[in-house]
């Protein structure tokens, strides 16, 4: 194994001196993710190439150290936190726009382009990459990429994979390789990018992003309707997609949610057991204001005892705002406890949306626990939310087993997933093979042919090890 | 740290989701985690849960911080990392910590002299030579960086309320407002020097105090109310006074060059006080100036890097960031960069002239003296 010092001059001999830090302080702050998990690495290095990537790789490969690529950091399963030690590499500098090509309708990236700013300008040209995750305002297109984020609006458009062409992949041992490119199909081969994406760092490291850009719609029009029973509004929601309507956004709030963005509303929203954010979008008035009308009217059908329907820009963009945000805003609710992150990005198919959700809630409800539900219904992605205190261990215990018991319920009894969008990163997991039973013996097997000594994000996916439970990387002390 | 355990709900609440770090003026420049508000939250969540110890290298974290505020208007989760770095910062001096020694020696400078430039206490008004009142109903408090840095600056804003007949004082022996002991953590400094001139205020039976420096504005406003219980004095920047003198037609402002200028809002003035619009008034009463606004104005202003004590830590990374205030201001074709701050006005010059700019850093009194239909001598 290589000392720390040894790990310092090697990096600082690619990277810089500047641009390399083996400090506690820098390595502490480096030792966690918005999933709470903690584990310390080595050394933190921050590559402005290519060439220094693969460099790294070369070296890493050959003395057995894991890396852990990083764009910001706002995972919520514990895929950012080096939970096998070794070196994150920060792709903070590697943050250019290279390209934007309206002709071929492309923009070239490069891994750490923090996503509102890639779509800033974008935007000054009339046009977005769609997926909008709540950390918009944070993440790295790099980080979304990995974790095949989505968001709001990927009922539309669809989540970081339909968007994403080609990259540029460095990969254990230094070796560069390219994938997909600037067509927008291709049926030639097996489709390497999008086994990439969502890869959680643990194949390679992305160098640039070929992605697909879209034209920004000219119109919005947001219907809110309000529901005495959540199951109303989870009703509603799959009767609008089974009439062939595709919102740009369904989004579900219940109780507890509707009270804290009411919170800081100055105009309130009206108080009910849910309430659905349905945007739709379009590149005519009448179209949006047509799918508005339908959906308001299958709303009423279904038990809303009101509706309200808004154009103003800014109020949606108020709304979309807090909705976003909302998550951040539950820290209200915890205090010091933490999320139960393995229950926050279930995924249903459609049709089944309210069962799953009463059945879920039941759960909850039996042992006397509090969970908030919310999240892109549209799409079948239930956000649930409780709490636990870290530091007590039946806390603990009794948080696994109850999102053990929930993740049967979603992917035994309704067919669904573990994770829609977040990723598996190492708080899921111990429920992988819930999931994935045998299958996952091929994913380890691919796994293998990038990576064969493992050092790319190890601990990721239970691609090497399945961890006793989501606890295995909780905050420890740190000795100097 | 008892001082700390009462943040321990705040630092757990964070959720590590970087909204903060996106704007905050430290991080945007050097894009360390530790040197943005999560990482401090981090390291300060090891800290209170006792499992990480606050060694000189994690202390100066805490101080590699401008207090610009930006990370408060950021957060959803209901926290204030500017009010949690403040907490630390006193829990550390408490222990006997912190401040990091070029902090620390700047307060102990402070403590002695009365002012952060080592200069003796009556070097601070030698170069003003004016008769005013003993008692009056408002006092001009000057302030370290102006008394010693901009005196001309200071001549000519007294100048010019005593040609409008304003009705005012000041104190040759004010003290150091105490901002910079304030932000360090060093309290017990902060009060002394906050009572000292609190009496001094007393003295002169004055109703409101009236200061150039947005520093001592938002000491006065928002640390004297704790620092000495109850300060019942009313405070107005100097840019307040002048505009409503110029809008009563007391100071007459008259036609000169047709000119650009960009306004830069101080952090401590805005952010912290919600004070935007007098300086801007008063701009867009000078006939032939034009105010453009930078991208970033007013509570989205970028901070000049100068606050918070970062310019004693660090003055080089101080300055980096004063740099990009000066290329968002040049973007607006302006000549003037006008601040109503003597530190931003400091750092901001330094940065200008690091970058060979063409823009002028400018205090808006000078501005205003340039265009005055009569001047006064003080
Ligand atoms: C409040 C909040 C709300 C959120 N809302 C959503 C949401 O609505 N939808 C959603 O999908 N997610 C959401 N997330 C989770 C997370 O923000 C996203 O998944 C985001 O895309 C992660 O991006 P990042 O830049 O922070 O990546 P990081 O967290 O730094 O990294 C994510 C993964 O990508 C890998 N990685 C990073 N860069 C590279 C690279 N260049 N090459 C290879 N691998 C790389 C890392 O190793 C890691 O496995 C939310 C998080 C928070 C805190
Ligand atoms: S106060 Fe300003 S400099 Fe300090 S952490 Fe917050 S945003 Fe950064
Ligand atoms: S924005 Fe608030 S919750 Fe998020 S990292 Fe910063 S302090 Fe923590």
């Amino acid at each position: 194994m290589l000392s720390r010092e040894e790990i310092y001059r090697f990096l600082a001999g690619v990277v810089g001196e500047d641009d390399v830090s083996v400090e506690i302080a820098d390595l502490y702050a480096y030792s966690m993710d918005a999933s709470m998990r903690m584990s310390m690495p080595a050394a933190v290095a921050r590559p402005e190439s290519r060439e220094e990537v693969a460099e790294i790789l070369r070296w890493a490969n050959e003395n057995r150290v894991p890396i852990v690529p990083r764009g910001a950091g706002t995972s919520l399963s514990g895929q950012a936190v080096p939970v096998k030690g070794g070196v994150v590499l920060d792709m903070c500098k590697m943050d250019k726009i290279k390209e934007i090509d309206l002709e071929d309708r492309v923009a070239v990236v490069e891994p750490g382009v923090i996503y509102d700013e890639l779509n800033r300008e974008l935007g000054k040209l009339g046009y977005v990459f769609p997926p909008d995750p709540g950390s918009a305002i944070a993440c790295t297109v790099g980080g979304m990429v990995a974790n095949n984020a989505s968001g709001i609006r990927a009922l539309k458009y669809g989540a970081t994979v339909d968007h994403v062409l080609g990259l540029e992949v460095v990969l254990p041992g230094g070796r560069i390789i390219r994938t997909g490119g600037r067509v927008w199909k291709s049926s030639s081969g097996l489709n390497l990018t999008k086994l990439f994406v969502g890869s959680e760092g643990a194949l390679g490291v992305f160098t640039e992003v070929i992605l697909k850009i879209t034209p920004k719609p000219r119109y919005y029009g947001l219907t809110i309707p309000v529901f005495q029973k959540l199951e109303q509004a989870l009703e509603a929601t799959v009767e609008i997609m089974r009439r062939g309507i595709l919102p740009s956004a369904m989004e579900l709030l219940d109780d507890i949610c509707i009270m804290i963005i009411n919170n800081v509303l100055e105009e309130k929203l009206p108080n009910g057991e849910a309430l659905l954010f349905i945007e739709n979008d379009g590149y005519s008035e009448g179209t949006v204001e047509e799918e508005s009308r339908m959906v308001k009217k299958i709303c009423e059908e279904k038990g809303a005892q009101k509706v309200i329907y808004t154009t103003d820009a800014e109020r949606i963009e108020e709304l979309m705002r807090l909705r976003h945000t909302l998550a951040n805003m539950l820290a209200k609710l915890r205090g010091e406890n933490i999320p139960l992150n393995n229950i926050q990005d279930f995924a249903v198919p459609i049709g089944r949306i309210p069962e799953a959700v009463r059945e879920l809630k039941a759960t909850a409800q039996s042992q006397g626990r509090l969970m908030v539900i919310f999240g892109h219904i549209g799409d079948g992605n239930i956000h649930l939310g409780t709490a636990i205190n870290p530091w007590k261990e039946e806390d603990r215990r009794a948080g696994a087993e109850f999102a053990r018991r929930l993740a049967e319920i979603v992917v035994k009894k309704y067919g669904g997933t573990l994770s829609a969008e977040h990723g598996l990163g190492v708080t899921k997991a111990s429920l992988v093979e819930l999931e994935h039973g045998d299958t996952i013996k091929y994913m380890r097997a691919i796994k293998k042919v990038f990576d064969p000594h493992g050092i790319m994000n190890p601990g990721v996916m239970g691609l090497i090890e399945v961890p006793r439970d989501e606890f295995v990387y909780m905050p420890t002390r740190v000795v100097a | 740290m008892e001082e700390l355990e009462k943040f321990k709900t705040q630092i757990a609440m964070c959720n590590i989701c970087a909204w903060c770090r996106i704007k905050c003026p430290v991080y945007s420049v050097t894009k360390w985690e530790s040197e943005g508000p999560r990482g401090r939250m981090i390291l300060l969540r090891g800290i209170v849960y006792g499992l990480l110890e606050p060694t000189q290298k994690v202390i100066e974290k805490v101080y590699e911080c401008t207090s610009c505020a930006m990370c408060n208007f950021n957060c959803d989760a209901g926290i204030s990392p500017l009010e949690v770095m403040l907490g630390a910062r006193r829990a550390f001096s408490r222990a006997g910590v912190a401040p990091p020694p070029p902090n620390k020696r700047m307060d102990m400078r402070i403590a002695r002299d009365k002012n952060p430039y080592a200069s003796p206490q009556e070097a601070r008004f030698q170069w003003l030579d004016v008769t005013l009142p003993e008692k009056s109903d408002g006092v001009l408090f000057v302030g370290c960086v102006n008394a010693f840095r901009h005196q001309e600056t200071v001549k000519k804003a007294v100048s010019m309320l005593k040609a409008a007949g304003y009705d005012f004082t000041l104190l040759k022996d004010e003290v150091c407002c105490g901002m910079h002991p304030y932000w360090d953590g060093q309290t017990e400094l902060a009060k002394q020097l906050a009572e000292q001139n609190a009496l001094l205020f007393d003295k002169t039976e004055a109703s409101t105090v009236i200061t150039p420096c947005a520093g001592c504005y938002s000491t006065f406003t928002k640390a004297y109310p704790e620092l000495v219980g109850n300060f019942g004095f009313k405070v107005k920047h100097i840019s307040e006074v002048i505009r409503d003198l110029a809008k009563e037609g007391v100071i007459e402002l008259r036609e000169g060059e047709a000119v650009k200028v960009t306004y830069h809002d101080p952090c401590h003035l805005g952010r912290h006080c919600n004070f935007y619009d007098p300086p801007r008034e008063l701009i867009k009463l000078i006939p032939g100036v034009e105010l453009v606004e930078m991208e970033k104005n007013r509570s989205e202003a970028n901070c000049c890097g100068g606050g918070g004590g970062l310019f004693t830590l660090n003055p080089e990374l101080a300055v980096r960031i004063a740099e990009r205030r000066v290329k968002e201001a040049e973007a607006t074709g302006s000549k003037y960069l006008i601040t109503v701050c003597p530190l931003c006005r400091t750092n901001l010059d330094l940065a200008s002239k690091r970058l060979d700019s063409q823009l002028r850093v400018c205090d808006l009194v000078d501005l205003v003296a340039s265009r005055l239909r009569v001047t006064g001598e003080a």
